[in-house]
Parts: structure tokens; C-alpha cells; sequence
């Protein structure tokens, strides 16, 4: 790309929405995904009263299985189409995985705010400390696709990707989960609060080591093509 | 320039290409000829870094462009669309007007395009790049008669700046492009 870096970034981001917003694929699946277990969810409960860390450990599940819709699909679709080669002869790697992020990131936080807004709606549970609350979703937003980009930029050029995707995201997406639990639970009144307080910080810390890391391994990683 | 040593490319048990030792020099234009399934595709790839060598070495001078028939365009995003996302400070509308697209065409998806028109929109990124290096694949496959000349014209364009071209082709009709030629 004959520009500087932000501008590229930015332009992929752009390329990324709008490629998602024409083929709807991802958003559309993912969003029914959520609606459909929440309405489930809801109506299993029927009145009975989850407990906060109850509440936060399903809210992490859905949002999780509502990432690994839509997120994987950036860099996939990119080789399944045959798109991959115009992006590796003209674009600059860091700058294609940091676009592809920054969406993926964009996607998190509509399906953590659509996820949280149906979950509190159809379910008894309540809020004890917004602001914790708040920090631990976005922090899981921003750790969730950083980690799920990777995922997608290893695998992509792998022969079983979408089989592939899932195993490598165990190991990647386990502590995050683990860290957002934590963090979360104690919004809704379950936990120490100092627990909740490292987890959040471990979880930020966890998304941003991911977003810094990922641009110069996805240049090594699409350098090298056998 | 672009300068390819002892090349070689095995998949699994079998050599697509090896040994293969040339140097093309800006203002010239190299064309590769062969049979389907010769090899020309994966050459043209290993020369631009899409595929790493299993033996052998390519050195270059400067930046490549590379334009293939096995490129696939966004198929929800237009010709201007693409141009704009590879070049944002470029001026897309002059490489779709240099490379024969016509303007109705310009902000349909690239899906209702046909194999020409796609073509010509990779050429157009191509050129946009400003590359002194082209590889150019099969351009003239699914092409038309004006299609051919645009690429002919492109060709010739980037050999008279002082640029290198690699053109890998079927069509004999190629061949009067070419400074030199190299048959796999």
C-alpha cells in the first residue's frame, strides 16, 4: 500500500466492515446465537435467581462461543476466497493483523453490549458494581479478539483450519476466561473484591500483550509460506 | 532487477521446477512459457515471496507487484473500493480509466464482474503500486481483444519506465512482449 501505517490500518478496518456488512454472515449468526441462548436461558430459569459468579461464568460462555462465530472468519475467509495473496503482496502484515483486531474488537463489544443488555433484561441478576462490571467486559472485549485474531492468523494457512481454530484457541482462550470470570463475578456480588481487582488487571493486561505481540508475529508468520 | 539462483521447488516427492539460474534487468521483459501444469504459476509466486523456494535463491532490487488469474478480488467490494483500500491517497479513477474499466462499472461489486473485468482490477492495483517489478499470470486468459492491448500497453508501459516485467503465458501471440524467454 503506497501509505503510512495508521492509514492502513484503518483502511483495512474499513475493508473489514464493510465485507462484513455486505455478507452479513458472521454478525447474523452470531447475534442469533445470543438471542436464541439467552431466550433459552431465561425461560430455563424461569424465575429461580443465579448466584454472581453463576451469572458471570454463562455470560463468559456465551460471549466466548459468540466470538468463535464470527471473529475466525477474518482471516479464514481471507484464504478461503483467495484474497490472502493481493493482502501479502500489497499490505503490510503488522498492519493487516492490527485492522483485523481492531474489528474483531469492535465485533466483542457489540455482542458483550447486545449479550449484556438481553442477559440483565431476561434474567434476574443484578448489578452490585457497574464500573467493575463495565472494565471486565471491555477487558474481555480486548483480550477475547486480540486472541482470537491470533487464532486466526495461525491457522489460516493450515490445511484443517476451522478444525484447527478450535484446538488452538483452547490453550489461548482458557485463561482469559478464567481471568474474566474472576474479574466479572465480583460485579454481581460474588468473590473478594481484590480477587476481582487482579483478574481485571490481569485480563486488560492479557489483551494488550496480545495486540502488541500479534503485528510482528503475523509479519513472520505470512513470510513464510511453503 | 530481479535475479533468480539454482531455483527450485519440489511439492512432496515431485520437482515443479529446478535449477533454474536467469537475471532480468529493468527495461526488460521476460516471458515464461510452458505447458499447463509446467510450472510458470509457482515460479512467478516463488519470485514475488508467496512461495518459499525449496532450493535456490531470488534477490531483488526493489518492490514486486504481482497480478495472477488465481487472485481473487473482495467480492462484496467495487473496483473503486479496491483501489481506495490499497492506496488510500491514490487516484482510482486514473488506473480504472488506464486499465480500460468503464465508469458503470467502477462501484459494482466485483462479483458482478466478469473474469476480464476482475483482471483488468488486479492490473489496476498492480500499476497503482507503482512497483518497478510486475509479474504478470496468464493476463491474456479470459481476456478480450481490448483486454489484451490494455495489458500489452501496460507492458510496455512499465518496460519503457525502466521496470522489470515477468509475464507467464500459454498464448504464443505473448511472446512479441517479450526481451527475453524462458521455457519451462
Amino acid at each position: 500500500m503506497n501509505s503510512n501505517f495508521r492509514s492502513e490500518v484503518v483502511a483495512v478496518l474499513k475493508k473489514e466492515y464493510l465485507c462484513e456488512i455486505r455478507g452479513k454472515g458472521g454478525w447474523q449468526s452470531a447475534g442469533l446465537f445470543l438471542l436464541v441462548s439467552t431466550i433459552i436461558l431465561s425461560v430455563g430459569l424461569a424465575g429461580e435467581k443465579l448466584s454472581g459468579g453463576m451469572a458471570a461464568a454463562v455470560i463468559w460462555a456465551l460471549l466466548l462461543f459468540a466470538s468463535s462465530v464470527g471473529l475466525p472468519r477474518t482471516f479464514l475467509h481471507e484464504e478461503e476466497q483467495g484474497t490472502a495473496d493481493l493482502l501479502r503482496i500489497y499490505a503490510d502484515a503488522g498492519a493487516v493483523f492490527l485492522g483485523k483486531a481492531l474489528f474483531n474488537l469492535a465485533q466483542s463489544l457489540v455482542a458483550g453490549t447486545i449479550l449484556s443488555f438481553l442477559f440483565f433484561l431476561l434474567t434476574e441478576v443484578t448489578i452490585t458494581d457497574p464500573g467493575q462490571y463495565i472494565l471486565s467486559l471491555l477487558g474481555g472485549c480486548i483480550a477475547i479478539s486480540a486472541s482470537m485474531t491470533l487464532c486466526a492468523a495461525l491457522v489460516a494457512q493450515a490445511a484443517y483450519r476451522s478444525a484447527l481454530v478450535g484446538a488452538i484457541a483452547l490453550p489461548l482462550l482458557v485463561p482469559v476466561a478464567i481471568l474474566g470470570v474472576s474479574a466479572m463475578k465480583t460485579s454481581m456480588g460474588s468473590g473478594l473484591p481484590e480477587v476481582g481487582r487482579s483478574a481485571l488487571l490481569g485480563l486488560i493486561g492479557y489483551g494488550v500483550f496480545s495486540f502488541a505481540v500479534g503485528p510482528p508475529l503475523f509479519r513472520v508468520l505470512w513470510a513464510v509460506k511453503s | 532487477m530481479i535475479r533468480a539462483e539454482n531455483l527450485g521447488k519440489r511439492f512432496q516427492a515431485a520437482w515443479v521446477f529446478r535449477g533454474l539460474t536467469f537475471e532480468v534487468l529493468a527495461g526488460q521483459c521476460l516471458v515464461v512459457m510452458g505447458r499447463n501444469g509446467a510450472g510458470k504459476s509457482t515460479l512467478l509466486k516463488t519470485l514475488s515471496g508467496l512461495i518459499v523456494p525449496t532450493e535456490g535463491k531470488v534477490e531483488a532490487n526493489s518492490a514486486i507487484a504481482h497480478s495472477a488469474l488465481d487472485q481473487a478480488t473482495y467480492s462484496d467490494l467495487s473496483p473503486r473500493e479496491h483501489l481506495r483500500f490499497f492506496d488510500q491517497f491514490g487516484d482510482p479513477e486514473a488506473w480504472l480509466r488506464q486499465v480500460g474499466l468503464e465508469e458503470p462499472a467502477w462501484d459494482r461489486p466485483c462479483s458482478n464482474l466478469s473474469t476480464g473485468m476482475r483482471a483488468r482490477v488486479k492490473l489496476a492495483i498492480a500499476l497503482q503500486s507503482r512497483r518497478k517489478i510486475l509479474l504478470l499470470d496468464e493476463p491474456s486468459a479470459g481476456i478480450d481483444e481490448a483486454g489484451r492491448s490494455v495489458f500489452a500497453s501496460a507492458i510496455e508501459q512499465v518496460v519503457s519506465n525502466e521496470g522489470v516485467v515477468i509475464l507467464a503465458t500459454n498464448d504464443h501471440q505473448d511472446r512479441r512482449l517479450a526481451t527475453h524467454e524462458l521455457e519451462l
